[in-house]
């Protein structure tokens, strides 16, 4: 479909870029993103991803709005606490820009329904913020074949890696189980920089583009780790494992599986 | 004096030239039976110097020639092979080569398989190679010069040669060696330029580089004030990968060593230049530099002088002086650079007899018969007269054109033709004007007539003047080639096409003329309130002039689209929206709105990959052709 004058205009600044031009932003128009997770991550992502026009952008979180995600979950504002995440980051998306479509989720993503709404998609972002999920996440794009931008963030550090199932490494080639319970402490006990998650999804949404463009070079078989204190980033080079559990040849995991808590929904416990 | 003969002042052509003429007949086979793609066989083809030409299906073979300097059994090879798969025309350019046209793709390999028994090479004549490296057409004889640089471009060539970088870069590099500080050769705009100098008597040179006519014109930069003659090498390579890494390959219109040296600055490029020299100390030279020849003063004679001129040689513009007061170089002036194929040897044999069989090609497209005796010129002055053209320059500036939109797909003017009714209507009044000009011209912006370099400069154009095409002329003035000093021609005007000849006649006639007078007179000839319906055709052609459609194929369509009253960037934006909607090759003319819009537009899409044909001015806006090739 042709461009409008308005979308002309909207997308201007990226239709002057050489690898996009108007072909490549009508692409980003009839693409879909799914991004799970309403928070951290996902918040910059929703966001960008609206702005650049990306036509679908799916929205999957179970929670609502807390005083505590404020300081970092900036799709979110102070009168939308109580709300529905989903709903609240819907709306601010499409104050950015009406052109796009979301699609919300308001559940939480667990092994019966998560294969469904992933393969309805071109391409996912990880913005869970529990290990269960995302190695849920991993394992469900990997059986659906979606390529997925994974990331993970605590304190002061972030992590960032593009997978593209059965071609590059996937989470479990680097990380094969989630670690023991109660080892990694989430964000509520152990506390996050705001601007942290900022900047790792907007990456993650950079990510999404390229992809979705098929331009630049994706950040696959590399794991990016980034630490806001000393603002070293690193691309640490990972590979396929051969033996895999999920993506490799002697794959033992051929179905999905809730690994331990999928959220940190204990009751009383806002992280 | 008796010298030896000219036997070391040759191009010895290395063995991966051998390897790569006799390859290219498999590669022609292949092409015409379907297995190799057209865009595949021009990057077999291009870096072999061989041009395809408007009309389909024929090519231009160009023909290096080091130095300037061919043998009189080289120019006999070259003419029989134009006769026999040619046009029957030799064409010199303003890089000393060579060129045979009108050649039939499956003779392509006849005539470098001939050229190469005379060892001669297209070699590295076009594409994204080292192309022919030039010296001072008189090098070796000019009284003038430093030392002969001709040995020095010859050994240059021979290094370069060897290898398949040299002809795999990101664009052509273009070398010219000058003798002096007069640059004769070109050198102050040339990707890289050799001054001669000598430091505590030893042989060396003052190292230029980063200039160059065509897109984004400049004078080349002084990278080096002095290395020494063996260490020429070390130079060129370490200039040649600083191209080779830095040149934009992705954007062909910004990959010259020019733009390199634009986007790091001339000091950030020296130093990168001083660190790669280095690194190839280090590392040493790969292959083998060649011997540079001891050039003998005069490049080998045959006979002894006499010992006494019973006449003084008559001073004529077409007698030059030499190092050796006992000889003289004659020139000839080709008119428009062509000798037709049974003049050249006619000339080839007159060089044996009377001066040491050899023949300078100069970058003013015309050639020199050097080491003549004095007592003989009259002799070889009558022999002369027995060719089929007029070679004298009976005083008239020489006229220099590009081979323009007759036969060169790119070419926007008829500038060949231009040429001629130029040197017709100076015909028509006596010699006098600024003594020893040049008139160049460019038909379009590539600058092959390096017309930025002339004494005065025609660059073709075209205008929209009530809504029709007219072929026009931009007009430049003020060059100036020195070492150290040099200066691009600038424009002082636009004039229609048919009205140059008049404006020149004018300019020769008056004498000496300064800046403001030849400003006054572009103005003066800029005026017509009445058009001539003559105008809207350009010389020799009986056509409505189009810039783009001189050839003999079907033209698809001009797309059309009216950007007028769109502001920048918005303008850029819907420019390159519809540029993505028409096939790929394909050409769209664009009204722009003066002022920015026509600086910015053309550039942003020409630093994206598009081709600009042609910006044109119209009565209240402009105009932009462009061809799609991304």
């Amino acid at each position: 479909m042709p461009l409008s004058e308005q979308q002309i205009e909207r997308y201007s600044r990226h239709i002057i870029l050489r690898d996009i031009g108007g072909a490549g932003q009508e692409k980003l128009l009839a693409s879909k993103v799914l991004i799970l997770g309403a928070g951290g991550l996902g918040s910059p992502a929703a966001l960008y991803l609206a702005a650049a026009g990306v036509g679908t952008i799916g929205l999957v979180d179970g929670d609502e709005v807390d005083i505590t995600n404020l300081h970092r979950q900036i799709v979110h504002h102070t009168a939308d606490i109580g709300r529905r995440k989903v709903d609240s980051a819907k709306e601010r998306m499409l104050a950015i820009n009406p052109d796009v479509t979301v699609q919300t989720y308001d559940i939480w993503a667990c092994a019966d329904n998560i294969r469904e709404i992933v393969r309805q998609y071109d391409f996912v972002i990880d913005g869970a913020d529990n290990f269960a999920a995302k190695f849920l996440i991993n394992d469900a794009c990997y059986f659906e074949k979606v390529p997925f931008s994974h990331a993970g963030i605590l304190q002061f550090e972030g992590q960032l890696m593009t997978v593209i199932p059965g071609q590059t490494a996937c989470y479990r080639c680097v990380f094969r189980l989630p670690p023991p319970v109660g080892s990694a402490p989430p964000c509520g006990q152990a506390g996050v920089l705001g601007v942290l998650p900022g900047v790792v999804g907007s990456l993650q949404a950079t990510e999404a583009i390229k992809y979705l463009l098929g331009i630049g070079e994706l950040l696959t078989d590399s794991l990016l780790t980034y630490s806001a204190l000393t603002m070293e980033f690193r691309k640490v080079p990972v590979e396929r494992s051969s033996d895999c559990p999920v993506c490799g040849p002697k794959a033992t995991i051929t179905a999905l599986k809730d690994e331990g808590r999928v959220t940190c929904n204990k009751k009383g416990c806002k992280c | 004096m008796h010298v030896d003969t000219d036997m070391e002042l040759v191009l010895h052509l290395p063995e991966k030239v051998r390897r790569d003429t006799l390859a290219y007949r498999g590669q022609v086979e292949r092409f015409l039976r379907g297995e190799l793609s057209p865009v595949a066989f021009q990057a077999c083809r291009a870096p072999m110097g061989i041009y395809d030409q408007r009309k389909g299906g024929t090519y231009m073979i160009r023909v290096r020639i080091g130095a300037g300097l061919a043998s009189s059994a080289q120019l006999r090879c070259i003419a029989e092979l134009s006769r026999k798969h040619g046009n029957g025309t030799v064409h010199v350019t303003t890089r000393q080569d060579l060129q045979i046209h009108d050649v039939k793709l499956e003779q392509t390999p006849d005539v470098l398989e001939g050229l190469l028994e005379a060892g001669l090479t297209s070699c590295g004549g076009g594409g994204n190679a080292v192309r022919n490296v030039t010296a001072c057409p008189r090098a070796g004889i000019c009284p003038l010069e430093q030392f002969s640089v001709a040995p020095h471009a010859l050994a240059m060539a021979q290094y370069l040669l060897q290898f398949d970088s040299s002809c795999n870069l990101p664009r052509e590099c273009k070398i010219a060696f000058a003798g002096c500080g007069k640059d004769c050769a070109g050198a102050c705009v040339a990707d890289l330029g050799f001054f001669a100098h000598r430091r505590n008597g030893m042989k060396g040179f003052a190292v230029y580089a980063g200039g160059g006519l065509g897109a984004d014109p400049v004078v080349a930069v002084r990278i080096d004030d002095f290395v020494e003659q063996r260490e020429i090498f070390e130079a060129a390579e370490a200039v040649k990968r600083l191209l080779d890494r830095y040149g934009d390959r992705s954007n062909t219109h910004r990959a010259r060593l020019r733009h390199v040296l634009a986007r790091f600055g001339p000091e950030e490029f020296t130093r990168l230049y001083r660190k790669e020299r280095e690194s190839i100390r280090r590392q040493g030279l790969e292959g083998e530099p060649p011997a540079i020849a001891e050039s003998p003063d005069q490049p080998g004679i045959r006979t002894r002088p006499t010992a006494k001129a019973r006449t003084p040689a008559p001073p004529a513009p077409d007698l030059l002086p030499e190092k050796d007061k006992h000889f003289y170089t004659l020139k000839l002036r080709l008119p428009l650079g062509d000798i037709p194929a049974d003049d050249l040897i006619r000339i080839a044999q007159v060089a044996e007899t009377y001066g040491a069989g050899v023949v300078r090609t100069t970058q003013q497209q015309d050639l020199l018969i050097p080491s003549i005796p004095r007592a003989r010129i009259k002799a070889l002055s009558k022999e002369l007269q027995t060719l089929s053209i007029d070679v004298s320059a009976n005083g008239q500036p020489k006229v220099i054109a590009c081979p323009g939109a007759s036969t060169c797909r790119l070419g926007l003017c008829l500038s060949r033709e231009l040429a001629k009714a130029i040197s017709d209507t100076l015909a028509r009044q006596p010699a006098s004007g600024p003594d020893g000009w040049t008139i160049r011209i460019s038909g379009c912006p590539n600058s092959c007539g390096q017309h930025l370099a002339g004494d005065i400069g025609f660059q073709g154009s075209a205008r929209r003047v009530n809504g029709r095409l007219m072929p026009c002329y931009d007009v430049f003035i003020g060059a100036k080639m020195a070492e150290g000093a040099a200066r691009l021609a600038e424009s002082i005007g636009t004039l229609p096409a048919k009205e140059i000849p008049e404006f020149a006649a004018k300019v020769f006639a008056e004498g000496n003329l300064t800046e403001d007078r030849l400003r006054e007179l572009v103005r003066e000839y800029g005026d017509s309130p009445e058009i001539p319906e003559d105008y809207y055709r350009d010389w020799g052609s009986e056509a409505p002039f189009s810039p783009v459609g001189q050839s003999a194929e079907p033209r698809s369509p001009v797309h059309e689209l009216d950007l007028r009253g769109v502001p920048c960037p918005l303008n850029l934006v819907k420019a390159k929206l519809a540029i993505e909607k028409i096939p790929l090759g394909d050409v769209i003319e664009i009204d722009l709105d003066e002022g920015e819009p026509i600086q910015n537009v053309p550039v942003s899409l020409g630093r994206q990959g598009q081709e600009i044909l042609a910006t044109m001015k119209c009565e209240d806006h402009a105009c932009v052709r462009i061809r799609r090739k991304l």
